[in-house]
């Protein structure tokens, strides 16, 4: 049961830092980013190449996967965010397939990636690294729990303050109405790009997290599901508000999870592997159906017409 | 200016000036092309050809936040609220040169941006003590009427403290009494400097509030002057007739009728 709970944990905060930084781009931004996975496995590559291939140390390869992700969020921002939305949607969603791919057999690309072999072995000065933060006596899982919540609460707050800021006030503003707010003089555009920006970082940093976590990388890994499970987290926590992506988290995967319990004389693993599917599918539907905001979620926003 | 949208020339070489510090309105039939010109003018669409100069310097081919940026701001016939924003946070994100607005500056100078935020709250207090929406300051932009978004829309532009303000149908929908509130606050704004234009089929506005008249008709400027001349205008009137009936003819004599009772 406490390994259950910590895997669900640790899982859970994983991608309730993703969430957030998806929550960024469309719950505050109205930016529809359905190519998420693809700054969530930069984050994760650039850690791994940097300490395994050129043993950079590794909190400089936590920064440098970070600003790789940014660049990225920036590069697909560059031509997508001119783009209405449902184009916006099209272009995200192939960029997330296109960076696997190249990941997987990209030419000179897999000299670094080592293609679908996959890279490992990054993973033990980190996790050695606890020895140093006086932290010895923990196991590495919960090490590495008690990090990603730390950096679930910190990007949480960081949010917070940004999103109540003026800056965040013209998001929302672009959210509502873009021609509105660029009558208002302010350059969409730019706030657009900073937004893709920021929430492509907190993604790489999910995505350094998560390789620690299963501890190689492997093209494969990052399938377009990624993407769609950190909607669900979004959509079930609530767009919009600042802690529905980690309430959302927390409760995803404690479902999902979940199949674990089923005795296997009852259902096969392969069968609970099925059946966890299915309970997502059943998640979706029953938050469109009952609870359209999410769980934290304002409901006098939802049904504002425009 | 010419713009046309896939063959439907909207605006056909129109050409206007438009004096400072004036009140100058722009009137034409449905379709004239009087919110097209708007919206090249402003930067929302791009035109095929002409020259636009704003207060010296050309602005053709600037993006329409660096035109609301210089001073020359709009706002819209189909009233665009920030559906999910507070009242007091659609007047408070159109403050100009916020320092909280830049991402670093956010957050690394909070005194600075608090007390820029608390000055700009004033501001946008007064402005709907005036427009009669301060009791609706905290509601969501969407809870209000049609009328009230209109005058949000207004009240926010101003908020920009413009030099210029192109106002497309800002009476559109407002109760009279209310309207002739906003029309003496337009006239003190005036005299303080700012220019406006305004496109307006309530002749009674136009003739009360005008200095010069353009009117625009088949995306053609076809005659301007004032209230009077463009009343008696041969091509004005057959223009309107043109466009459905003679009752624009009659608003236009009332109005003035009126005009005349209100000098005895
Ligand atoms: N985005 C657009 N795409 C295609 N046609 C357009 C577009 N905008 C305007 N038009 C056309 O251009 C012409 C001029 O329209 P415009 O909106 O400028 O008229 P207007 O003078 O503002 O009329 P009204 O008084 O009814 O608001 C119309 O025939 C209209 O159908
Ligand atoms: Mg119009």
């Amino acid at each position: 049961m406490t390994s259950y709970i910590l895997s669900v944990l640790l899982t859970a905060g994983i991608f309730a830092i993703l969430a957030q930084g998806l929550n960024l781009h469309w719950g505050f931004t109205g930016l529809i980013n359905l190519g998420h996975v693809a700054f969530f496995a930069a984050g994760a590559y650039t850690m791994g190449i940097l300490v395994t291939q050129f043993e950079v140390p590794l909190l400089v390869s936590f920064l440098v996967a970070m600003a790789v992700a940014t660049l990225l969020g920036m590069i697909v921002a560059l031509p997508a965010i001119r783009l209405r939305t449902d184009y916006l949607a099209i272009v995200t969603v192939t960029i997330g397939e296109i960076f696997r791919l190249v990941l997987k057999s990209g030419p000179g690309v897999t000299e670094y990636t080592r293609g679908s072999r996959g890279i490992r072995g990054f993973s033990n000065e980190f996790f050695f690294f606890r020895e140093n933060l006086g932290l010895g006596g923990l196991t590495p899982d919960q090490y590495l729990l008690i990090l990603v919540w730390i950096m679930v609460a910190v990007i949480g707050v960081l949010l917070w303050v940004l999103l109540k800021s003026p800056w965040g006030r013209v998001l929302k503003g672009i959210r509502e109405d873009e021609d509105a707010v660029r009558a208002l003089g302010k350059n969409v555009t730019a706030y657009k790009m900073q937004s893709f920006a920021l929430g492509a970082a907190i993604a790489g940093l999910a995505g350094v997290f998560f390789a620690m976590d299963i501890g190689s990388l492997a093209p494969d890994t990052y399938l377009p599901i990624i993407t769609f499970q950190v909607w669900t987290i979004m959509m079930l926590g609530g767009a919009a508000s600042h802690w529905g992506p980690v309430v959302g988290s927390v409760i995803f995967w404690s479902i999902f999870n979940g199949t674990l319990f089923i005795p296997p004389e009852f259902l096969s693993g392969a069968e609970a592997a099925y059946l966890r599917q299915i309970g997502v599918g059943a998640l979706i539907m029953a938050i469109i159906i009952f609870r359209p905001q999410g769980i934290l979620g304002s409901r006098e926003e939802m049904v504002l017409n425009r | 200016m010419r713009k046309s949208f896939d063959g439907l020339v909207a605006v056909d070489g129109a050409s206007l000036e438009i004096e400072p510090g004036k009140i100058t309105a722009l009137i034409g039939p449905n379709g004239a092309g009087k919110t097209t010109f708007f919206n090249v003018v402003t930067g929302f669409y791009r035109a095929d050809a002409g020259s636009i100069v704003f207060d010296g310097s050309s602005i053709a081919r600037k993006s329409p936040n660096a035109i609301a940026g210089r001073g020359l701001v709009r706002t819209f016939q189909l009233t665009k609220s920030l559906a999910k924003m507070t009242v007091l946070d659609n007047m408070m994100l159109a403050a100009p040169d916020q320092t909280g607005e830049k991402i670093f500056t956010a957050w690394v100078v909070p005194w600075v941006v608090r007390r820029q935020e608390k000055e700009n709250r004033r501001k946008a207090l007064e402005l709907l003590e005036l427009f009669n929406l301060s009791d609706k300051k905290d509601h969501y932009a969407a809870t209000l009427s049609g009328g009230q978004r209109k005058l949000l829309e207004l009240a926010r532009a101003l908020m920009m403290e413009p030099r210029m303000i192109l106002l497309d149908e800002p009476m559109a929908g407002i109760n009279p009494s209310l309207g002739a509130r906003l029309l003496e606050h337009v006239g003190e704004l005036r005299d303080r400097g700012m220019t406006f234009v305004l496109v307006e089929h309530d002749m009674d506005v136009v003739m009360r509030v005008s200095e010069h008249v353009i009117v625009m008709a088949n995306g053609q400027v076809i005659t301007r002057g004032s209230a009077e001349e463009v009343r008696s205008n041969q091509q004005v009137i057959d223009a309107y007739l043109g466009a459905g009936g003679g009752a624009v003819e009659e608003e236009l004599d009332k109005s003035l009728d009126a005009e005349g009772k209100r000098d005895d």
